[in-house]
């Protein structure tokens, strides 16, 4: 059974950034390079259960920062209830994404977690957040919102549900409050090529048409997954374009004196579920934020994270939006690289 | 992608429906329940009948909403290779079968303003999952099913009982002939129909739904082949160095299997994709609804659930 220390006083991903990883959480954190050298692929792999204390143990990870991110997500939503949105032929899709996670937390948390079901009379406990709520499965009004929406102010992560039709995936319900810059409200009812449009050279590639047919073949209890990454200053998750004046400044403030502590590598673990009901799919996308200090403790990650930035296409640079403070993180890290 | 069957299960009732479809029920022997499952999926039957062992793909026809059965409705096929046959004679309560996870390649079209089905005969069956998700979400539906006559009409009157004013029967021996053009005028903006029966019902209906200007995109239909028999031949697998002969009655995935070779399948009809193997040397006749114009013409890549050699020998990058 998963024990899990939740951080207390819960940390903020805003103002004072007081978030900060402890040693177990930099031991397994998801370092997402193969290669010295980074370009897109179409990394994808099974979403198979991993060892014991990594964070593929369960399915979904719930980690010593959960209380901390449902807060951050609360707030998020409080001033922007627009990052939660569904379009209205989604009811199926959201009751699978309420029915998965519910059943992947109660069986891999139990101390955490519970479910309880008579025929479609269930209730959930979710005992971090002190909730016990009851409601019938399928009848929206027995629930305080969407079911979507409800079960993932519940879930680490951003959770987008897509719809699938015409041989294409269509993003028609998401909850996102830690977007690596990129716009729900804008993206709502998107397919999967119109919604990747800015990401330089994978189009040429190819990779997008690949990812496409292989998504669409996703079979039910068959859940995969891929890594993607990006830099953000700061231990902010919500870098969404609607609050780019708060944090898009920032890049500016990196000096050679403060990029071990203010630059952090955020990975996001993707995973992909088939939606049984709806025939729809789960993304599901799980940030995990570390720094430049932290990640530096480990030599192998410093080595090859120098390497990846140095030889890094200046297209996927300026995407990643990392071009204004590149060559001083550059210089930093090139301390750890002395072959 | 795994091959394996998932489950194990029990036949907990068998009914003869009409004089050619019998109607299965059956339970997982874990006593767990199934997953569900969305409207128009189907699922791989494994039957094992001794001598040969058969994988054939059916509609799920029960309810969405009880997992603790699922159900599937199987027509006679006697001109076929056996497996309906099997399923007919053989299969009782209390046999045991082996079933795949579903799987789904006739999806609803969930934004769709109105559903219009139409159904010939045994293709039927996945319009009933499709009714109870509609019933469920009170979608606007309409339902066109034809039948030879009263007897050969599968939950015919179920349906009709259930559902009177979105149910149109229309019983072939009694001289009512569904008309496509008058089912297809007049409907509403954000329509979508969806077809399933004889090869033949089909194809008029797709060729109306065309010359009446009706989108592509509003046209779905269930396209799912057995495999047909063909000519023996040879296959040569390259990377493992052996040779294995394919009979006149059993696919090329078949043969494979037979000789323990794994290969990803899900529909066994030519249509989800899963089972495309890399051709080396040997001309191929493509049966295939999933490959493009140009992979066949390339003739680099066959679809082995279906499609077979067209000569005596094929090489596979296998």
């Amino acid at each position: 059974m998963t024990n899990v220390a939740f951080k207390k006083p819960l940390e903020t991903y805003r103002e004072d950034f007081t978030y900060s990883n402890s040693e177990k959480a930099i031991k397994r954190f998801p370092f997402p390079y193969p290669e010295d050298q980074y370009m897109y692929s179409v990394n994808m792999e099974y979403h198979v259960r991993g060892e014991t204390g990594s964070i593929y143990e369960n399915i979904f990870d719930v980690d010593e920062h959960y209380l901390s991110e449902m807060e951050e997500r609360r707030i998020v939503l409080e001033k922007d209830p627009n990052r939660f949105v569904t379009l209205s032929h989604m009811d199926l899709h959201q009751w699978d994404v309420l029915e998965l996670l519910m059943e992947s937390f109660a069986q891999d948390y139990p101390k955490y977690f519970s479910l309880t079901k008579d025929g479609d009379n269930w209730v959930w406990e979710n005992h971090p957040l002190g909730i016990k709520q009851s409601f019938v499965f399928g009848d929206k009004s027995t629930l305080p919102c969407e079911p979507a929406e409800y079960i993932t102010r519940q879930a680490q992560g951003d959770f987008v549900l897509m719809d699938q039709r015409d041989n294409d995936l269509y993003a028609d319900t998401a909850m996102i409050t830690c977007a690596a810059d990129w716009s729900v409200p804008f993206d709502l009812g998107m397919s999967f090529m119109e919604w990747h449009g800015p990401v330089p050279l994978a189009h040429g590639m190819g990779v997008f048409e690949r990812a496409l047919k292989y998504l669409l073949m996703i079979r039910l209890g068959q859940p995969v997954r891929r890594l993607n990454w990006t830099l953000t200053i700061n231990s902010r998750m919500d870098t969404s374009p609607e609050v780019y004046h708060e944090w898009g400044h920032e890049r500016g403030s990196i000096t050679p004196d403060n990029v071990g502590e203010k630059i952090h590598l955020r990975v996001e673990v993707q995973t992909l579920f088939r939606l049984p009901r709806s025939n729809g799919m789960l993304f599901g996308i799980r940030t995990y934020l570390i720094s430049m200090e932290d990640l530096c403790k480990n030599p192998e990650w410093a080595q090859r994270m120098h390497r990846v930035v140095k030889n890094l296409h200046p297209e996927i640079m300026d995407y990643k939006g990392i071009t204004r403070y590149h060559k001083t993180l550059q210089g930093w890290l090139s301390q750890f690289d002395q072959q | 992608m795994s091959t394996n069957f998932s489950h194990t299960a029990r036949i907990i009732r068998a009914d003869q429906v009409t004089p050619l479809i019998k109607h299965f029920s059956f339970e997982r022997v874990d006593g767990k329940p199934f997953s569900p499952f969305s409207a128009g999926s189907h699922v791989i039957i494994g039957m094992d009948d001794g001598t040969e062992s058969h994988k054939n793909p059916y509609s799920l026809v029960g309810s969405s909403n009880n997992f603790m059965e699922y159900e599937i409705a199987v027509r006679l096929d006697s001109t076929g290779r056996g497996g309906s046959l099997f399923m007919h004679n053989n299969v009782e309560v209390g046999s045991e079968i082996k079933i795949g996870n579903p799987y789904n390649l006739f999806p609803v079209y969930k934004p769709a303003k109105k559903h219009l089905m139409i159904a010939g005969g045994v293709g039927i069956t996945p319009f009933m999952t499709y009714i109870d998700e509609m019933d469920l979400t009170h979608s606007n539906f309409e339902l066109h099913y034809s039948v030879r006559d009263f007897e050969n009409g599968a939950f015919a009157k179920e349906l009709q009982d259930k559902y009177p004013n979105q149910v149109n029967l229309y019983i072939q021996a009694n001289g009512i002939m569904a008309n496509f053009n008058e089912i297809l005028d007049n409907q509403p903006l954000g329509t979508h129909v969806y077809v399933c029966g004889p090869h033949q019902m089909v194809a008029d209906a797709l060729r109306i739904a065309d010359e009446m200007g009706w989108p592509v995109s509003s046209v779905h239909s269930e396209e799912f082949k057995a495999p047909e028999p063909g000519n023996p031949f040879t296959v040569k697998l390259a990377r493992s160095n052996r040779e294995i002969n394919v009979r006149s009655r059993e696919s090329l995935l078949e043969a494979l299997e037979n000789a323990d070779i794994e290969i990803p399948y899900s529909c066994r009809g030519g249509a989800c994709g899963f089972c495309k193997t890399e051709v080396i040397d040997g001309e191929i006749t493509h049966r295939d609804y999933f490959l493009t114009d140009a992979e066949k013409a390339s003739g680099k890549c066959i679809m082995p659930c279906i499609s077979r050699a067209q000569g005596d020998h094929l090489t596979l990058d296998i």
